[in-house]
């Protein structure tokens, strides 16, 4: 019987919002679950570093995060001198998935894409997620002020795309 | 947020205009920002930039919480690799130092990256995590460097080595192990980077199979100190990929194997012979 089994059910109840923060990170579905199982591994085996009182979904956004960059500077390497534009590398996502707002989902994904990647962690966090600034600060321990000011330019930015490629 | 004296158009901030646009303002705040708004039209365009990027953003990818827990990671969460497990059993068997020593200067891999390791005083140098070699008892030392040498190929690292595919997670009895790639290196042997881990340690390893054993040809590891949470996992960043790459220039390596040529090898027990002519075929 594994131990901290309350701890690991509480996991189980954060992994659909661990797979739509990664959504957004990686742009599509089959890198966001590559990344969450990732996240996961590391979660499970540092379990005893999770202080009880403190807020778990933070912890495992926080890993997700970390996992992202981790293998986001993997990818690079491998990359190493290649002619690597990031947008064409994502797969695109199925003609027919389509936001609320009529935006298509690629477009969104393509958008997000050519944000840095600590602009696409804040976008995440603070739209995706729902997270308050202060919170977005805590979890990638940026200041506030900086979390603000990069998140600002990094919405005009997405917009600036989004209005360009005509997905108005 | 509020510690600018007095709101004017000229001294409204990008990042007040996008708090008040996400409400996350003080209702005084709100008021007077709206009125400031009001009264300077000019500010209504940067304001719907802000708006329009949550209206774009926020929902786009709600269609992932209706979808249920894939099994694989409810898998590993609710037991799979479990803390207990992790720990190292004390039925492994200890290989001194001295023996890996001795191995490494009569191997085949040059001792060159030692050096380059050597100089990158930032990484610690952790514990190997494959059943048969241990390192020095916890507490010991982060610094020391722990050199691990053949795999027992029925240990739970050597059966990853050998079967599991790159980029797959899978649990080991003290840990987990992924394959980052597989490639052949100058004097021909097939090799493969990998990480593994458990508590406290991530190793980024690359290790060589010759005559049907893997032995590890270089590992980094990033220890945790002891009572820090968090980004633990962030890799010393360029430092050890500085440090693999040397190790991978040293051995010659070609580029990754594709993932038909790799699952042959998997397939095949890593026979290069009937993969080369497979491969031969389909051209």
């Amino acid at each position: 019987m594994a131990d901290h089994m309350e701890l690991r059910r509480q996991i189980v109840d954060a992994i659909p919002r661990m797979r739509r923060f990664a959504r957004g990170l990686c742009g599509n579905a089959t890198d966001a679950d590559d990344l969450v199982q990732v996240a996961l591994e590391k979660a499970i085996t540092r379990l005893h570093q999770f202080q009880p009182g403190t807020r778990l979904d933070s912890w495992l956004f926080r890993i997700v995060q970390t996992s992202f960059l981790d293998e986001r500077r993997k990818a690079a390497r491998r990359e190493e001198g290649m002619d690597m534009d990031l947008i064409e590398t994502l797969p695109a996502a199925k003609a027919e998935d389509t936001t609320q707002t009529g935006l298509m989902v690629r477009d969104i994904d393509k958008a997000l894409g050519t944000l840095a990647d600590d602009q696409r962690i804040l976008v995440s966090l603070v739209l995706v997620e729902g997270y308050s600034y202060k919170e977005a600060s805590e979890m990638t321990d940026i200041p506030i002020g900086t979390v603000m000011s990069r998140l600002s330019r990094a919405r005009k930015a997405l917009v600036t795309e989004l209005r360009e490629g005509g997905y108005e | 947020m509020s510690d600018k004296p007095k709101l004017t158009a000229t001294t409204i901030t990008p990042e007040h205009l996008m708090a008040y646009a996400d409400g996350a303002l003080g209702t005084e705040e709100m008021v007077e920002t709206a009125l400031l708004i009001e009264a300077h039209p000019e500010l209504q365009a940067e304001l719907d930039i802000y708006l329009e990027s949550t209206e774009a953003i926020s929902g786009a990818f709600d269609e992932v919480l209706a979808e249920p827990v894939p099994d694989q990671m409810k898998a590993l969460v609710l037991g799979t690799v479990s803390e207990e497990s992790a720990e190292p059993t004390p039925e492994s068997k200890v290989v001194s130092l001295s023996e890996h020593r001795t191995q490494r200067t009569t191997g085949l891999a040059a001792p060159v990256w030692l050096q380059g390791l050597a100089a990158c005083a930032a990484i610690f140098f952790g514990v190997f995590i494959g059943i048969n070699v241990q390192s020095t008892p916890n507490g010991s030392d982060p610094h020391e460097l722990v050199y691990a040498g053949v795999i027992d190929p029925q240990s739970s690292l050597g059966q990853a080595l050998e079967t599991a595919p790159s980029a797959t997670i899978v649990s080991m009895d003290n840990g987990a192990f992924k394959a980052i790639q597989s490639f052949q290196v100058a004097d021909n042997a097939l090799c493969r980077e990998y990480e593994a881990g458990r508590a406290d340690e991530g190793v980024t390893a690359v290790a060589c199979r010759r005559e049907g054993r893997w032995r590890v040809e270089a590992l980094v590891a990033n220890a945790t100190p002891a009572g820090e949470t968090g980004n633990t996992y962030l890799p010393a960043s360029g430092l050890d990929t500085a440090a693999l790459e040397e190790v991978l220039t040293s051995l010659g390596a070609l580029p990754g194997l594709s993932v038909e040529e790799e699952s042959c090898l998997l397939e095949t027990g890593w026979s290069l012979d009937v993969c080369e002519k497979e491969s031969e075929l389909q051209e």
